[in-house]
């Protein structure tokens, strides 16, 4: 009998062959993955929607595709696990004593209302199935400046800091990107923003005009677009500080590089992907498309993340297909037991080592901004192309 | 876009003047005529009839009913010639009641229409379609080069985008179009919501109802029927309640103020024709509320309508104006350039 085949558009960072394979075996599909950076996929789902059944992103990009019909409404009853899914896409925040975060907070566009609108008042149909999770910084090199690093607390103020000039990475993707650097130019004293998560017309001016400066300068030299990029920025020494995403610096610390995860006095950037379904799906393929929705959060897919540094949406699913070392580790943000491995199998932390920034709900409890989705995000856009062409 | 003899004006008293294509002429005259009701439902409208009226060549009439036919506003006739409409039976109209519509003393008007005119809506619809995509610097040289027309002609072209604050001159004295900002649209959109319902107002008790029963009728097509709608039937619908049911109002000052702020017109005319009409059905419905309000003669609520319409589409303005961010730039005409 012929399988059905799925199609999903997503990034590298969570679609991952080992997660593929293991769904296709578990499911009976034929499971086809596109990987796209951030603005690619995002612009693929928009204008072709009937070239994709599952779309794999952020939760900062759901507007985006809800606006433009690109996605359908999912019906929470088909998701099995709903009701164990965390309080974070469904309150915005995993405890009510948590910061919010300015930003596009994931909970604001979840549920969807009668008249069409996204809002965090909770309905049978959401936009999009939380699944990966986490929250991002910088990574530094801790054998460069160790004079500089013993006398100040970490910030995001050190992106603009003239010790490591020319030796800075950033993301390329103009909404991730613009929260790195205003958050490192409000820390820095630079820029002010009134609302970092939604500035003006003004305050975009400013803050790219700084940059440009900046760039042209030599402070910013370093852009990468694929986690491919950032490692080999970092890798070859082009970089000692930069922007990075978990796996990445999973693969650097498997690689032996001495890195940090920085946990910046400020807080981090938090950042929530998901599942959404293409608005022409129907009948066996969205069927198909529910299994695999419901496949990622049944708890392997959860465990496979986890090793990439990253969260999801159901822990307590998760927790049984980690070790307890395992789940102590990246969850409790205890010391290990024993080496960890990442889903490759490669030792990425030696026994006694404890995550970067402590627990689960140390470091989801102190974010200060969400990856952002601003009004002025158009104009940013072309702006922030302004800065790279630079 | 095709720049043959035949389809350009020789004569200024044509119909169409400078450098326009005549067959848009043809077209605009007729669509005209339809919306406003003087062409009646189902009027045969025939090649020869129309060339001899208006003393023009078969080719731009040919392609004028063309173009009308493929977005929706007549249809084929059983034998020779275009019905107006969708369902009314023919009526067979003589060549001197057709002239006497066809030819009135506006269109006469339309006729003496300066050089400008010519060319300024293409120039417009250029520009307005760049906005949101970056900005734009517009060529004068190039400008005058593409539509053979003086310097006189391209300055008040570019004069009159300016008054419609579509272009500004930069520091440098270059005239640079965009970006469209969502600061810019809730500027326009909250000026609209000060003007419109105070125009309404005085209005309303003025228009005729047979005029609203139209304008009703063609939000209930498209209700009906949002796939099998075309965009420019949705652009006349929002003409009808943004523009054209105020055109009596006395206060000529209010009424260039309105036109003077039409941004927010631009991205939900863009998203229309990237994405389709289906979503645009909630912006059809408050339409329908308002037209129905005036028509049943309850002008208060129906400003209040309006102005909670207006307050509503700003949200939604905004929100499209942040998809168009991951599209594809387009394809410009030769006198703009995009500068970022």
């Amino acid at each position: 009998m012929k399988r059905t085949k799925l199609r999903i558009i997503g990034t590298s960072v969570t679609l991952l062959d080992v997660i593929r394979k293991s769904a296709e075996e578990d499911l009976g599909l034929d499971i086809q993955y596109e990987i796209l950076d951030g603005v690619n996929c995002q612009q693929k789902a928009v204008t072709c929607p009937d070239e994709f059944d599952v779309y794999d992103q952020w939760f900062n990009s759901v507007d985006l595709l809800w606006t433009a019909g690109a996605i359908q409404p999912i019906e929470t009853s088909r998701i099995t696990l709903w009701d164990q899914v965390s309080n974070l896409t469904k309150t915005g925040r995993i405890s009510l004593s948590d910061k919010l975060g300015q930003g596009a907070n994931p909970s604001d566009v979840q549920f969807i209302q009668a008249d069409d609108s996204l809002s965090s008042a909770q309905t049978e149909q959401i936009t999009m199935l939380p699944t990966a999770h986490n929250v991002d910084a910088f990574v530094y090199n801790p054998a460069v400046g160790n004079h500089y690093l013993s006398e100040k607390m970490e910030s995001w103020s050190w992106l603009f800091d003239d010790e490591w000039h020319g030796k800075i990475g950033l993301t390329s993707d103009p909404a991730i990107g613009i929260a790195d650097v205003a958050l490192g130019a409000q820390a820095a004293g630079l820029v002010q923003f009134k609302d970092i998560g939604n500035m003006s017309v003004d305050e975009i001016d400013r803050l790219v005009s700084l940059l440009i400066e900046k760039k042209k300068n030599g402070h910013f030299r370093h852009f990468w677009s694929t986690l491919a990029e950032s490692f080999n920025m970092m890798d070859r020494k082009k970089t000692v500080i930069a922007s990075m995403w978990s796996p990445a610096i999973i693969s650097l610390q498997a690689s032996g590089q001495k890195i940090k995860s920085a946990s910046p006095i400020e807080g981090y950037r938090g950042w929530h992907s998901g599942l959404s379904l293409s608005s022409h799906l129907d009948g066996e393929r969205l069927d198909a498309a529910y299994a695999y929705l419901n496949w990622w959060l049944s708890g392997k897919a959860g465990a496979i993340v986890a090793r990439q540094g990253y969260y999801i949406s159901v822990p307590n699913a998760t927790r049984d297909f980690l070790s307890e070392d395992e789940w102590n580790y990246w969850y409790e943000g205890h010391p290990s037991q024993s080496n960890i491995r990442d889903p490759d199998g490669r030792t990425i932390v030696r026994k006694g080592k404890r995550r970067d920034g402590g627990s689960y709900s140390e470091r989801m409890s102190n974010i200060a901004l969400w990856s952002p989705l601003m009004d002025e995000h158009n104009y940013l856009v072309r702006r922030w192309n302004e800065f790279l062409d630079a | 876009m095709a720049n043959t003899k035949d389809e350009r004006v020789a004569n200024p008293n044509d119909l169409s003047t400078g450098s326009r294509h005549l067959y848009q002429s043809v077209y605009g005259l007729l669509l005209e005529k339809i919306n406003n009701d003087d062409f009646p439902q189902g009027l045969h409208l025939k090649e020869g009839q129309l060339t001899n009226i208006l003393g023009v060549s078969r080719a731009p009439v040919r392609r004028a009913l063309d173009l009308l036919h493929e977005k929706g506003f007549v249809r084929e006739a059983s034998g020779q010639g275009y019905l107006v409409g969708k369902e009314s039976e023919s009526i067979q109209m003589g060549l001197k009641k057709l002239s006497s519509i066809l030819i009135s003393k506006k269109n006469v008007d339309v006729e003496r229409n300066v050089a400008w005119e010519g060319i300024y809506h293409e120039v417009k619809d250029e520009v307005t379609r760049c906005l949101p995509f970056g900005t734009y610097r517009v060529l004068e040289t190039k400008l005058g080069q593409h539509f053979s027309v003086s310097r006189t002609v391209v300055r008040e072209v570019l004069a009159r985008l300016s008054d419609r604050k579509l272009i500004e001159k930069d520091r440098r004295s270059h005239w640079i179009a965009g970006p469209l900002t969502a600061n810019d649209i809730r500027e326009s959109t909250e000026m609209r919501q000060m003007l419109e319902p105070r125009a309404l107002a005085e209005v309303a008790p003025k228009i005729e109802v047979n005029i609203l029963r139209k304008m009703r009728e063609r939000v209930a097509v498209v209700e009906a029927d949002p796939g099998g709608a075309c965009h420019t039937q949705i652009e006349i619908i929002e003409n009808d309640l943004h523009r054209r049911i105020l055109n009596s109002v006395s206060n000529k000052r209010l009424l260039t103020s309105i036109d003077q702020n039409q941004l927010h017109f631009i991205v939900p005319n863009l998203f229309r024709r990237q994405f389709g009409n289906a979503l645009d059905m909630k912006a059809m419905a408050d339409h329908a509320l308002i037209l129905d309000q005036l028509l049943n003669r309850q002008f208060e609520v129906a400003c209040v309508a309006l102005e909670a319409h207006l307050k509503r589409s700003q949200k939604d303005i905004v929100r499209k104006l942040r998809v168009l961010s991951v599209l594809p730039k387009p394809v410009t005409a030769p006198y703009l350039v995009n500068i970022h």
